[in-house]
Parts: C-alpha cells; sequence; structure tokens
C-alpha cells in the first residue's frame, strides 16, 4: 500500500497526525499551484484552507481513482477557479464606489531568482485556460488527460492550450530580453 | 530564443511556502472538521441546510437576516472602547484621525466546528459616516451568490441603511444617539490599534509589502478582543491571539493587518484588512444612499431602543415569556442558538410565511430588545463594573433569587431579582443575596 493511501485510511479513522502528514507532504506544491493561477497570496491561502477541510470533511466518503496529488491539485485549481470569479466580481466593486485602485502584485518578493519572477509575471498575461494548463502540468505535474477531465474538454484541447500558452510566454520573455 | 525545457525549468523554480500562521490555520481548521465529521458518521446529516440556510432562500427574509447580521456587527464594534498608551502606534492613530477619507479591503473567515464562513468587505470611512459592502465567499452552491446588501452608517442621522439592488429592496434602522456616538469613535482599523496598545505587543521590525517599506507590531495577547465588522463573537474568550499590524514607516499609516483569533470554544477567526487607500476622492454629496424610487423595504423602520437598564429588563422578561425561562448566558449567540431561533421566528416551515410586517414587529418587539439586554451586559464587562448573572440557575418563579447584578458605586451594586424587579444594594446585601 502507498503512503498516500494507508494515510487516506488513517484519515478515515480520523487520526490527526495522517492529516498533519499530509499537509506537510503537499502544502508547498498545492500552494505553488495556487498562487500561480491566483496572483494573490492571501486568497490562495484561503484556497489551501478550503482543499485540507474538504479532504478533512470528506475523507470517509472520498474515492480516489488515480492519486491523491493530483486530486488534491485538482480541487485547487476548482477553487482559484471560483475565487477568480467572485474576486472579478469584487474589483468591479471597489471600482463602482468610484475610488481608484491601484495594481498590486504582493508574491513578487517572494521569488529568488529575477528570471522567474519575470515568468511568474507573465503567467497573469495569459487567457486563463491557457495558464491553467500550464500550471496544472508543468508545476502541479498532471498529465494532459487529467487535466482534460478537470476542463472537461479534449485531450486534444488541452495540449493545444498548453502549446499556446508556452508560446506566449517564449514570445514574452524575449521580447523583455530584447529589451 | 529560450526552449520549452528552460521555460519549464524556470516555472518550476517557482515556489511558495505559506508562513507558519496559515500552516497553523489551516490545520486548526481542518483538524475542527475532522474531529466534527469523525464524531458525527451520518456525513448526510452534517450537510442537511441548517435553519439559517433554509431561512436565507427567501428573498425577505435574506434582508431581515441581514439586518440582524448588520446589528451583530453593531454590537461588535461598541465593544472597541479600550484604550491604551503607547508612543509608536499612538502617531499611528493620529495620522488615521486626520484623514478624511479612506477605503480598504477586509477578507474574514470564521471557522466554527464544521462549518466556514468567508466574507470580502470593501469598506469606504469619512467624516460622514461608513459605506460598506460585503459578500460571503461560500464554498456551498446555495450561498455562494448571496451578497448582502450595501449599507450605510451614518452617525449623524443616527440610521443604518441597507440597500439590495440585486433585490431593489432596502431596510432603514435607527438607533438611538448612545449606540452612534460609539460608532464614531470606534468604527475603524483604529479599533485594532488601540486593542494592541491596550495589550502586551512587540515590534516586528521592517518588512517590505507591496514595495513599501512597513514596520510590524504584533500582539499574542489572550486579552485582545478583535475582529472588524467580520462576525467575531466578541464576547468569547480567546485561547491563542496573533494579531499584526503594518505599517507604512514614511507615511505612519497602516498598510495590512492581520488577525488570527482561536477562540477556547474552537471558533477560529482569520481576518486581513489591506489595500488601504488613503484620502481617496470621493463626492460628498454622493456619500449619502440613494434610494431609487422602485426600490421597496420589504420591512417597515426597524428602531432600536438605548442601552439601558430598562430595555435590559424589557428584552429579560420578552426571552422569559417566550421560552418560560431566562437565557443561559447574555452573549451575541442567544440570537443565533437553534432554541433562540425557533423562539422568536417559529419553526422552519412559517419562515417564509411570515409578511413584511410581521418580520418587522418580529425584530422590533423581539430581537432588538434582546440584542439590547446583550449589549447592556458586554458593556457593563467593557467598562469593568463586575457584573454577573445567574439566569443558568435562576427561573421567572425565582422572584427573590439574584438574576443579575453589577456596581453602580463604590459600595453599591444594582441588582435583578428572578420577578424583574430592581434594587440598589450595598456590597454587604449583596454578599447575603448571593449566598449559596
Amino acid at each position: 500500500m502507498s503512503e498516500d493511501k494507508h494515510l487516506l485510511k488513517l484519515l478515515r479513522q480520523g487520526d490527526r497526525h495522517a492529516l498533519r502528514r499530509l499537509y506537510e507532504k503537499y502544502r508547498t506544491d498545492l500552494f505553488t499551484v495556487a498562487v500561480s493561477l491566483i496572483h494573490d497570496v492571501h486568497t490562495a491561502e484561503d484556497c489551501l484552507q478550503d482543499v485540507f477541510a474538504r479532504l478533512a470533511e470528506g475523507a470517509a466518503d472520498m474515492e480516489i481513482r488515480r492519486n491523491l496529488k493530483g486530486y488534491l491539485i485538482s480541487s485547487v485549481a476548482n477553487r482559484a477557479r471560483d475565487r477568480l470569479r467572485s474576486k472579478t466580481k469584487q474589483l468591479d466593486k471597489i471600482e463602482n464606489f468610484g475610488c481608484s485602485t491601484s495594481a498590486n502584485n504582493p508574491v513578487k518578493a517572494l521569488i529568488d531568482r529575477e528570471e522567474s519572477a519575470r515568468l511568474f509575471n507573465m503567467l497573469m498575461k495569459l487567457p486563463y485556460d491557457q495558464r491553467e494548463v500550464f500550471v496544472l502540468h508543468v508545476q502541479g505535474e498532471m498529465k494532459f488527460r487529467e487535466i482534460a477531465e478537470l476542463q472537461n474538454v479534449s485531450i486534444k484541447t488541452v495540449q493545444s492550450r498548453y502549446h499556446y500558452g508556452i508560446d506566449k510566454l517564449r514570445a514574452l520573455l524575449d521580447r523583455e530580453d530584447i529589451k | 530564443m529560450k526552449s520549452e525545457h528552460q521555460i519549464k525549468q524556470l516555472a518550476k523554480q517557482i515556489r511558495f511556502k505559506p508562513d507558519e500562521t496559515v500552516d497553523e490555520r489551516v490545520l486548526a481548521c481542518a483538524e475542527a472538521v475532522l474531529e466534527k465529521s469523525t464524531k458525527n458518521q451520518d456525513v448526510a446529516a452534517l450537510r442537511r441546510p441548517s435553519i439559517r440556510r433554509k431561512f436565507m432562500k427567501s428573498p425577505v427574509t435574506k434582508l431581515a437576516a441581514a439586518a440582524v447580521i448588520i446589528i451583530a456587527c453593531v454590537i461588535g464594534l461598541y465593544l472597541w472602547r479600550n484604550t491604551g498608551s503607547g508612543i509608536a502606534l499612538a502617531d499611528v492613530l493620529t495620522r488615521i484621525e486626520q484623514a478624511t477619507c479612506y477605503m480598504y479591503r477586509l477578507r474574514s473567515t470564521i471557522t466554527k466546528q464544521q462549518n466556514i464562513s468567508k466574507w470580502a468587505y470593501t469598506v469606504l470611512i469619512t467624516q460622514e459616516g461608513i459605506k460598506l459592502k460585503s459578500e460571503m465567499m461560500d464554498p456551498e452552491p446555495e450561498n455562494k451568490e448571496f451578497v448582502l446588501p450595501e449599507m450605510y452608517l451614518l452617525p449623524h442621522k443616527n440610521a443604518l441603511i441597507a440597500l439590495s439592488h440585486e433585490t431593489k429592496t432596502y431596510i432603514s434602522m435607527k438607533f438611538e444617539d448612545t449606540w452612534m456616538e460609539s460608532l464614531k469613535k470606534y468604527n475603524d482599523p483604529t479599533a485594532i490599534i488601540k486593542q494592541i496598545l491596550s495589550c502586551n505587543h512587540t515590534s516586528l521590525g521592517q518588512s517590505v509589502i507591496d514595495g513599501i517599506t512597513v514596520e510590524g507590531f504584533q500582539t499574542k495577547d489572550p486579552a485582545y478582543k478583535g475582529g472588524f465588522f467580520g462576525q467575531a463573537d466578541l464576547g468569547r474568550e480567546s485561547e491563542k491571539v496573533d494579531v499584526k499590524i503594518w505599517v507604512d514607516i514614511n507615511t505612519f499609516l497602516p498598510v495590512q493587518s492581520e488577525e488570527d483569533i482561536l477562540a477556547k470554544d474552537g471558533t477560529y477567526l482569520h481576518e486581513v484588512s489591506s489595500d488601504f487607500h488613503w484620502n481617496v476622492p470621493i463626492d460628498e454629496a454622493g456619500f449619502e444612499p440613494n434610494i431609487p424610487d422602485d426600490y421597496t423595504s420589504p420591512v417597515g423602520d426597524l428602531i432600536f431602543p438605548p442601552t439601558d437598564e430598562e430595555n435590559a429588563i424589557k428584552g429579560l422578561r420578552i426571552y422569559a415569556d417566550l421560552a418560560g425561562k431566562y437565557p443561559n448566558s447574555l452573549d451575541k449567540q442567544i440570537i443565533e442558538q437553534e432554541e433562540s431561533k425557533k423562539l422568536i421566528w417559529g419553526d422552519t416551515a412559517s419562515w417564509e410565511e411570515l409578511t413584511a410586517d410581521e418580520i418587522t414587529k418580529i425584530t422590533n418587539d423581539i430581537v432588538a430588545p434582546i440584542l439590547i439586554l446583550v449589549d447592556f451586559y458586554k458593556t457593563l464587562v467593557v467598562d469593568e463594573k463586575e457584573p454577573a448573572y445567574y439566569g443558568q440557575s435562576v427561573t421567572p418563579k425565582d422572584s427573590k433569587m439574584l438574576l443579575m447584578r453589577w456596581k453602580v458605586s463604590d459600595n453599591a451594586y444594582r441588582v435583578i431579582f428572578g420577578d424583574l424587579s430592581v434594587k440598589t444594594v450595598t456590597a454587604e446585601e449583596l454578599a447575603d443575596l448571593e449566598k449559596p
């Protein structure tokens, strides 16, 4: 039995240590995916909390067909999408107050390598579907097939989104290199 | 030109680790959920909509519920009365008070047993009053789109007006001076700073947030009451507190604050205030709520009497008439307890059959006096009047037993008996009354 299966079994019995072990094991991967998708640390924190609360609540009923990590990354992606929808609404509402807001990027300072930081910022310039595919595949290590199920599209569509995303990132990085 | 492999390598070097506070919060929440779901194997029952959720489905009662929530918030605000002394943070207070108008975002997560409620607020504070927009960020599909009304607190008019553009409805609430005087003084992030000042606090040194150099202050003092515009149950004792505020070293104005409070009953509050915009230009005339002609009010004017002894006794009487006993304790949760909801609003089936007049009448005649009672007791606690309440053991039939008391002067206490008669007694007489 794999460690994850064993931990899930213990979790179903209410074992807190199993929950803590799973959290320690996947917290950074999940948080990285959430921040990369949302570009907002606080909202990403909320996603992380949602995902683990649901894991704790639903462990007894949970059927994980493939792997736990893939399941958790998919959960993060679903929540990130929900959050972004709400956030967009919220931003509209702030603007409706009649006050201007300044754009900010609180996560920029957290990335050490300048080039990676640039790439991180450029992710926001990708259409969300392309960004999601790129982040889930590269950072979340999900297979195209798994992403296709999540996005409810064909594998070909996912592959296209990935390649379009790569092309756009490449063009953006090159443009900055020339500058 | 970068290859796909190089781009992937760059992306893999992007790593974000949640900090320790987040770890604690996420685990505390997940463990609370795990404990609850393990105890109750009937997971389906856990997901059954609560009375609150059923009640939320009706557009009319949504607004009435919103009113109750708003009132709860108002009570929360009223509690921030502590003042303290300090040096750097005191300067921050001064700077905030000099700001004519500012806005910020507040995100609040309250984890109570297996329930997680998340709210996002946009708050605009001016000399004319407060404008507040709030949204419930709830993962449950049935609550996902539930948006609380746009709300205006207008101290000069002793009024609170809530508008729902979604349903084209509004609610108007009138408060007595005592409420609004408090709101004027204790209605913004200065409350957090005053609380920190009144507690043991330390400096966190300098850091950078959004490119701004900031200095941090932190308190872990369980005496911190906390919670602003969130729904923290402020009367609860705290098990664990971690509050930080980050201030711009150049302007002395707050950039961000974070509150993590674990109450002794397991309720966990996490709030982050950020995106502050200071002295934003606003159209002063435009601050007044503009109620379009086609908006209707599903309830009449809700009127809240002053918080005083007379109205507190009225609250006790009303509760006793409904329940045949006094409330076990006098905290805000009285209103939220299932037992009280049934007493006040009847069974769930009748909820959505209530007319606007009935909702108005119940809110004014029952909910408001009980809230005033709660507020009265909290005020005595905050003012250190040595209050004590014995509702758990004293019933309306125990006419001469001591139900409640508080100090009015050095050697004098005000006492309320089981039959709700009132008397002022000496400390010695009180000691006799409190003998087992």
